[in-house]
């Protein structure tokens, strides 16, 4: 479509590819890559300690579930976009700005699967850390986790792809290095062939961390299960 | 085990287990239903004994009082002059369902009684693959529990359940959802693992067969509420022949008591 569409306003491909090819060898994908990759993971990182913690409080005790039900499914409706702004306001141009609007926006989806999840622990194998007297680490570790991999592996799927978003916003709006700084700059001079360029390169590591790190975490966490051959 | 103090009168031996008008409603919606009304028992040091009844009876849950899962109930229950409080390593349990994490392989299983140990990983390891090997499982350490089968999988719970050195080992139909011929040959295992361990057990069961081929005593419990019917002791010496015509005795009187 693009070939025989080819004008100011939806590129050749050619010209993508040329876009593409002069971002990846003169190496500032890469490092905009990395900044911006440092931004999502540290945001990631609290977003999951925040999550686990409270999702696991909620799922435990319904006292806990009752009251921060509101504020979870607050969060939860309110956009990236809002996130992003605000913290722009709040913090500025700094590290805690990308680092907090990615959590909040992380946090709540993350915290309702994990709470969803804890209502699926057996019984039965509760019992059993019971019997044999397991501390409180020890049941996170033989019995909540285990149980709840599954739904932090999906919540880190849907987690990864909201921050994303976020981070884009935040770059556009907020700081001067990151990919979302670069799309900004790209649309500034209205270098549609730009834009994509860094759009589908950005496309591509969303693409490798998805079926090599999330995928190959997957396979490794979920190797006890026996596997129906029909 | 020949420290064991054998010339000491049995009456100055004091009980392992001592349950002293225990009883224990369940309250619902719908109503309080009594499970146990009055339940006295005492359990001899190295003692099997047996608690059968039909389904309902209240066996399983005084099994679960015994071994700390239930908190309310009346009445007292001492284990070697203690109160229960709460489940305790002191107490071995085995349920129907082998209750092993699906997660974990064989080993990691067992090694979950001694987590909490105070005890070099060494000796851990050491004291897991021994148990390992008492119940027959030697060489499949490694393997997640949906590559065995449910005999071998009871075997494993029984190993956990043995690991930490519990003074007491509870079974809760251990051997209800295995085929015919696995639990002959299981029922012969545990009567054999109980021989070299010396501890008092107490097996809750609805097979005739298997409480009077393992325990010294029957308690026949009587349904709604969960009142001792009678004890029936079984003074056939082991192994024991389950074709024998005392044996079969047994089982008729077991029968009639329990109103077949």
């Amino acid at each position: 479509m693009a070939r025989t569409l080819a004008n100011p306003l939806v590129p050749h491909v050619a010209e993508i590819g040329t876009e593409l090819v002069r971002i990846f060898s003169d190496g500032s994908f890469f490092r905009q890559l990395q900044v911006t990759l440092g931004r999502v993971g540290l945001g990631f990182v609290f977003a999951f300690i925040l999550s686990l913690a409270l999702g696991i409080a909620m799922g435990r005790n319904k006292y806990v579930a009752r009251f921060a039900e509101p504020a979870v499914l607050i969060g939860l409706t309110v956009p990236g976009l809002v996130w992003a702004l605000l913290c722009v306001i709040w913090f500025g141009i700094s590290l805690t700005t990308s680092t907090v609007a990615v959590a909040l926006s992380l946090a709540p989806p993350l915290t309702l699967s994990i709470a969803q999840g804890l209502k699926t622990v057996s019984a039965e194998l509760q019992e059993i850390t019971a019997v044999y007297q397991l501390s409180l680490r020890a049941r996170l570790r033989f019995l909540w986790l285990p149980t709840l991999y599954p739904f932090l592996l999906n919540g880190i799927r849907i987690g990864l792809s909201m921050a994303w978003k976020v981070i884009v916003l935040v770059e556009i709006f907020g700081l001067s290095s990151g990919v979302g700084y670069r799309l900004n700059v790209e649309y500034s001079s209205m270098n549609v062939a730009g834009v994509l360029a860094w759009t589908i390169g950005f496309a591509l590591v969303m693409a490798i961390l998805e079926y090599g790190f999330i995928g190959g975490l997957e396979r490794r966490l979920t190797r006890w299960r026996r596997v129906a051959v029909v | 085990m020949s420290f064991a103090v054998s010339s000491a009168s049995s009456a100055a031996v004091a009980p392992a287990l001592a349950i002293e008008h225990v009883s224990k409603r369940f309250s619902s919606r719908t109503g309080t239903v009594v499970a146990l009304d009055d339940v006295s028992l005492t359990l001899e040091p190295n003692e099997s004994l047996a608690i059968v009844g039909r389904s309902g009876c209240g066996k399983s849950t005084l099994l679960r009082l015994i071994g700390g899962l239930e908190p309310d109930f009346e009445g007292r229950i001492r284990f070697e002059g203690q109160d229960i409080a709460g489940p305790g390593l002191d107490r071995g349990i085995v349920f129907q369902d082998h209750r092993l994490f699906p997660w974990l392989t064989i080993s990691q299983n067992v090694g979950i009684a001694l987590h909490e140990a105070a005890m070099p990983e060494a000796q851990k390891r050491q004291r897991v693959a021994e148990h390992i090997e008492l119940v027959g499982l030697s060489g499949f350490d490694d393997a997640f529990p949906h590559q065995l089968s449910g005999g071998m999988l009871q075997r494993a719970a029984i190993a956990r359940a043995l690991t930490a050195d519990p003074r007491l080992l509870l079974l809760d139909e251990p051997f209800g959802a295995l085929d015919a011929f696995n639990k002959i040959n299981l029922q012969q295992e545990l009567l054999r693992i109980w021989h070299v361990r010396h501890i008092p057990m107490i097996l809750v069961t609805h097979d005739l067969e298997e409480a009077i081929y393992l325990c010294d005593r029957i308690v026949v419990l009587s349904p709604r509420p969960g009142r001792i019917q009678s004890i029936v002791p079984v003074t056939l010496s082991r192994p024991r022949d389950r074709t024998s015509p005392e044996f079969t005795s047994i089982r008729k009187e077991l029968l009639g008591q329990l109103g077949f």
